[in-house]
């Protein structure tokens, strides 16, 4: 029986002119890896970025490449609308710089006007959705959405959008609330009224009724846990807790995008509390630790995977090495 | 006083001797042979968080009125496995903790048994004469899984449900006996009261007993058989060098043991699996019907899922009788997969014709052939997994699910042939070289001689190259 | 890292464990993230205390061990087909009694699967009808009627025949579409109610509840794996792996307005299976 000393049995020796062959074939092979990421990564953000028809909405079209669309107000000649709008007024907060947006309102002051709503509808609405808000094509018509439809789009920054998407994302809004309230009145007045902005008292309402709602009525689309999900065609779901209570409320009434519609019938103003209350608690933090995101199975075994077994890995990596 | 007590055990069942032979055993020192003792750590920590579950979990599905301190929750009607699984969750002190330990250690296991299998495969270390041991690992690997199935499944939460549903609708899928089947197994439709006590006992008693006796056979032959090694100097097929048992070799597996525990702890600490209370009750009148967006088993079940999602809408129908693709996609796809998996080292065999004993491990760029085969399976699964996330990673990157899922069915077929021919032929390159595939630059390896010298190793390996049987020293059987 | 930390990693274990009973013992609800991280802490601590100690205080002299011989020799194998041979022949020579034998352990065996059949019933006609019948009203979560104008156009609901525990089986998705762009199957013109159409919850994929509904398309899309259903055509299956269209719950309404089902479902709701074609004659 020997004993043998030796820092590496492995025999890590060298055969050099082979060994530079071999490198070279993996050094083309990560190389050619590398540009197909790049170019996945590429696809990836020019997708993202082309502005995307709202009228490929159409159940026709199914989840084809998106289409540009020719509109007047699309970014290119967002400055035709008021050339007299200064960038640098946009508060700092804003998603994207000023430039980018279809609409930049002046300030956030109410025009000095008898009709301030009209004035500021004219310049950030009118050109897709039409002087009489009759919408144009791939844009809806305003015509009888009412009041809470106009406070959850632009309280929620979604209107005036970036740019033409199928669904566009929640942003920190271009108007103040008051300017919000002139645009909602002047819309509900002018082209007919629809749900009115909901008043919510979500103090006394009762948790499981509201989770009852949840589950049969918002769930199938947000998730169980509100985190939202994919509705195809480039629709989402939002998540649900990041939005206020009043904008959750306007939501189930008006059913922005893709989403249906929950009149009084359907639940009543106790049973919009009830519901209200439970998104606003799903926000709250989980006894069980980091959410991961809440989507369920899918990043758990991601995490399982690449934090769990990696560490264990580099563990058993680390007991191997020689001292 | 230890020679008296071990003298009296001695005499009675002859310990000494057996233990002198045994812990002298050496064993090969390399870091990935501890993929396997990695796995086994994490099933031992499966197992004692389990039975701490099994005090407190009530498998029926009798009718109660939720009462704990869940506010949403209070009120609702739901089934006892339901409530005692909520309570052990939210009232039991420690008990979340456990649950989440038993959560993630069960997905840890099999993944880190996949690794092991991987590493297994890609090394050839499944060759005669260990072809049988081989085996023996795919069908823990398949207990294991079913085992995690029930498992989730006995909580009666939404999406636990929803995932009771789906293996209901396979098991109905299969041609003639499909509904008697389903039936026969579940007892009844998918939301039969019989299912939970019948998935109680097979997941704590019935497969973890299976599992155990075939792991404690599994680990007999590694003993028995020996451990295959790596080439290396004075490394033979017939000789094992490596470090001895007691004592370093015993207390970097202990080590090992304890680390893996400590990092499942820490996860089950500080992130959440499974938070079942969100999901609420399945199978109640509070919900019927319900269901959650990112409805996906948990991962290991979640291939067969990525496939459900694969295959287009076809459906066999031949005079009123049906075939549903989810029968192919289900059932079918499992079975060749594991079967396959089962069969490799006899498949294998069909073409090398090899019957020698392979006590030396291949390194994967030594057989480009099975290295590739290998690579081309594990994209496969990559595909199919990526699947079964579509809408989660169509929210996530703000792609319609529709355009990733026709992306991975031309994927499913075309990334597994690149990805055979890309490694064989890097495995190519890399034949006859001992670069190792991340190593900067050439290497030079100072040996030391017993004497206390240093000598430069010799670059030459054929006379303990197993793939050079004329060299070899002691003959392998041919 | 060196054998100066092995102390230390000790040390670290004996707190954390400390810290765990002190976590447990002196806190009303315990904590999660505190029990998992003292815990764990208590574990790596000794851990890395164990390895370090084995990887600089512990021999790493390396030994060569010879393998054992797996096979026998010629002589011990002819020996064994020897033994083998010699009993089997013990017992063959009595042939029929040896066939007799196998017969009864044959027949035993076969006996002692009719137990397992107690395991699951027949499903019989479980599979062809569900709870709907003939008149039933819609009735909602909460036990409400359901009248013709309580959606507008839409909206959705989920719906169950009154009077019977809801269940997954018969859930059904009322749905308020346009009228004039409806286009209804062959055979089911009279199926709807002032634009109200229902089609079963149950996905005729493998039976998820389909209830993601994209009202801008008029499309529902199933959660599992994204099969697509255009309720203006019929619930046909527009992408994804179902094969079926939803089957449609014909609809009426009755004297106070309500809407009611005309009947039960007219095929077999949710995933297909082998006999889905051939009913069971009524037993």
């Amino acid at each position: 029986m020997k004993t043998d000393h030796s820092d590496n049995l492995h025999g890590q020796t060298s055969a050099p002119e082979s060994a530079g062959k071999g490198r070279a074939k993996l050094a083309t092979a990560f190389s050619a890896f590398a540009l197909l990421i790049a170019a996945a990564i590429g696809a990836y953000f020019m997708s993202a970025t082309v502005p995307v028809s709202a009228a490929s909405e159409s159940h026709s079209s199914g989840g084809e490449a998106p289409k540009h669309v020719d509109l007047p107000g699309s970014k290119d000649n967002a400055k035709d609308i008021d050339p007299k709008v200064g960038v640098d007024e946009v508060p700092d907060d804003i998603v994207g710089s000023g430039k980018e947006n279809l609409y930049v309102p002046d300030g956030r002051s109410v025009p000095k006007s008898s009709e301030p709503g009209k004035v500021l509808y004219e310049q950030g609405c009118s050109t897709c959705h039409g002087v009489n808000g009759e919408g144009s094509k791939g844009v809806p018509s305003l015509q009888g959405v009412g009041k809470a439809s106009v406070d959850f789009y632009m309280g929620t920054g979604r209107m005036p959008p970036k740019s033409i998407v199928v669904q566009a994302p929640r942003r920190v809004p271009l108007f103040s609330q008051e300017q919000i309230d002139a645009v909602a009145d002047y819309v509900s007045t002018t082209f007919g009224g629809g749900p009115e902005i909901p008043e919510i008292d979500p103090h006394n309402a009762d948790l499981s009724r509201g989770m009852q709602l949840y589950a049969n009525n918002c769930a199938q689309c947000h998730n169980s846990a509100g985190s939202g999900g994919s509705l195809g065609r480039g629709h989402n779901a939002p998540r649900v807790f990041q939005a206020t209570p009043v904008e959750v409320a306007e939501a189930v009434r008006t059913g922005p995008g893709a989403m249906p519609k929950f009149n009084e019938e359907t639940f009543d103003k106790e049973q919009l509390n009830d519901l209200v209350a439970y998104v606003d608690h799903l926000g709250d933090e989980s006894p069980g630790g980091l959410k991961l995101g809440s989507t369920g199975p899918v990043p758990e075994g991601y995490f399982a995977w690449f934090i769990g077994l990696g560490a264990m890995l580099l563990f058993a990596r680390w007991i191997g090495t020689k001292v | 006083m230890f020679r008296n007590f071990s003298r009296s055990v001695d005499q009675r069942f002859g310990t000494a001797k057996f233990a002198n032979s045994q812990l002298k055993k050496v064993f090969p020192d390399h870091w990935s042979f501890m993929l396997g003792e990695v796995t086994l750590y994490c099933f031992i920590v499966v197992l004692v968080t389990g039975v701490y579950l099994t005090f407190f979990f009530e498998p029926s599905t009798r009718e109660v009125i939720y009462n704990g301190s869940y506010e949403p929750l209070k009120g609702v009607p739901m089934t006892a496995a339901y409530e005692s699984a909520v309570n052990l969750s939210l009232e039991v002190k420690g008990g979340l903790v456990m649950r989440q330990m038993h959560h993630w250690s069960a997905l840890l296991f099999v993944a880190a048994m996949v690794v092991h299998m991987a590493r297994v495969f890609f090394t050839g270390a499944y060759r005669k004469p260990r072809e049988v041991n081989w085996v023996f690992g795919v069908v823990l690997l398949i207990l294991s899984m079913f085992n995690g199935l029930l498992g989730y499944s006995l909580l009666e939460d939404l999406l636990s449900g929803t995932g009771l549903r789906v293996a209901h609708s396979i098991l109905l899928s299969i041609p003639f006996i499909g509904p008697d089947m389903a039936w026969l197994v579940f007892g009844g439709p998918f939301d039969s009261p019989t299912l939970i006590p019948r998935f109680y006992v097979l997941h704590v008693l019935l497969l973890p007993a299976a599992i155990i006796a075939l792991l404690a056979v599994h680990l007999f032959l590694v003993w028995y058989q020996k451990h295959t090694q790596y080439r290396g100097p004075r490394r033979t097929n017939n000789n094992v060098v490596g470090l001895r048992i007691l004592p370093t070799f015993a207390a970097k597996a202990i080590g090992l043991m304890f680390l893996v525990t400590g990092v499942i702890a820490i996860i089950s600490g500080l992130a959440q699996i499974n938070p079942i209370w969100e999901f609420g009750p399945f199978n109640s009148t509070f919900m019927a019907g319900a269901v959650t967006s990112a409805a996906q088993p948990d991962w290991y079940m979640s291939w067969l899922d990525g496939m459900l999602r694969l295959i287009p809408g076809w459906e066999t129908r031949i005079g009123g009788y049906v075939i549903p693709n989810y029968f192919w996609g289900g059932l079918v796809f499992a079975g060749v997969v594991f079967i396959g998996m089962g069969a490799w080292p006899w498949i294998e065999n069909r073409y090398v014709k090899d019957n020698r004993i392979h006590n030396i491990a291949d390194k994967p760029r030594d057989n480009p052939t099975r290295t590739a085969i290998g690579a081309a399976f594990f994209t496969l699964m990559a595909v199919i997994f990526t699947a079964t996330a579509n809408d989660v990673l169509a929210t996530f990157f703000h792609v319609p699910p529709e355009n990733i899922t026709w992306f991975l069915r031309v994927a499913l077929f075309v990334a597994p042939v690149i990805v055979f021919f890309a490694t064989r032929w890097i495995c190519r390159g890399l034949q006859g070289t001992d670069a190792h595939p991340a190593s900067p630059g050439p290497s030079h390896t100072v040996m030391r001689t017993p004497d206390g010298g240093f000598e430069f190793a010799h670059g030459d390996h054929s006379h303990d190259d197993d793939q050079a049987p004329h060299e070899d020293p002691e003959g392998t059987k041919a | 890292m060196n054998e100066r930390w092995i102390a230390p990693a000790f040390i670290v274990a004996i707190a954390s464990a400390i810290g765990l009973m002190v976590v447990y013992g002196f806190t009303s609800h315990g904590n999660t993230q505190l029990e998992g991280l003292f815990f764990g802490l208590a574990f790596l601590g000794i851990g890395v205390a164990i390895v370090l100690w084995s990887k600089h205080l512990m021999p790493h002299e390396q030994v060569i061990q010879e393998r054992h011989e797996m096979e026998s020799s010629e002589e011990e194998n002819d020996k064994f087909e020897e033994l083998v041979q010699d009993t089997v022949g013990v017992v063959t020579r009595r042939k029929f009694l040896s066939r007799l034998g196998l017969a009864s352990i044959g027949a035993l065996g076969l006996a002692a699967i009719f137990p397992l059949r107690s395991l699951g019933p027949s499903p019989r006609d479980a599979l062809f009808h569900t709870k709907w019948k003939s008149g039933a009203r819609l009735v909602d979560h909460e036990g409400d009627l359901v009248k013709a104008d309580r959606l507008q156009v839409g909206s959705i609901l989920t719906v169950f025949p009154e009077g019977e525990r809801p269940d997954d089986n018969s859930a059904t998705l009322l749905i308020r579409v346009p009228e004039n762009d409806f286009k209804p199957m062959k055979g089911t013109e009279n199926w709807a109610v002032e634009g109200n159409v229902a089609y079963s919850k149950v996905c005729t994929h493998v039976g998820c509840p389909v209830s993601l509904y994209r009202e801008t398309t008029h499309e529902l899309l199933c959660p599992c794996h994204q099969s697509t259903f255009d309720v203006l055509d019929g619930a046909r299956p527009s992408f994804g792996p179902a094969a079926r269209p939803l089957p449609q719950l014909p609809l009426a309404i009755d004297a106070e307005g309500h809407l009611i089902a005309q009947s039960d479902y007219r095929e077999p709701v949710g995933p297909g299976f082998w006999n889905r074609g051939h009913a069971p004659k009524e037993a």
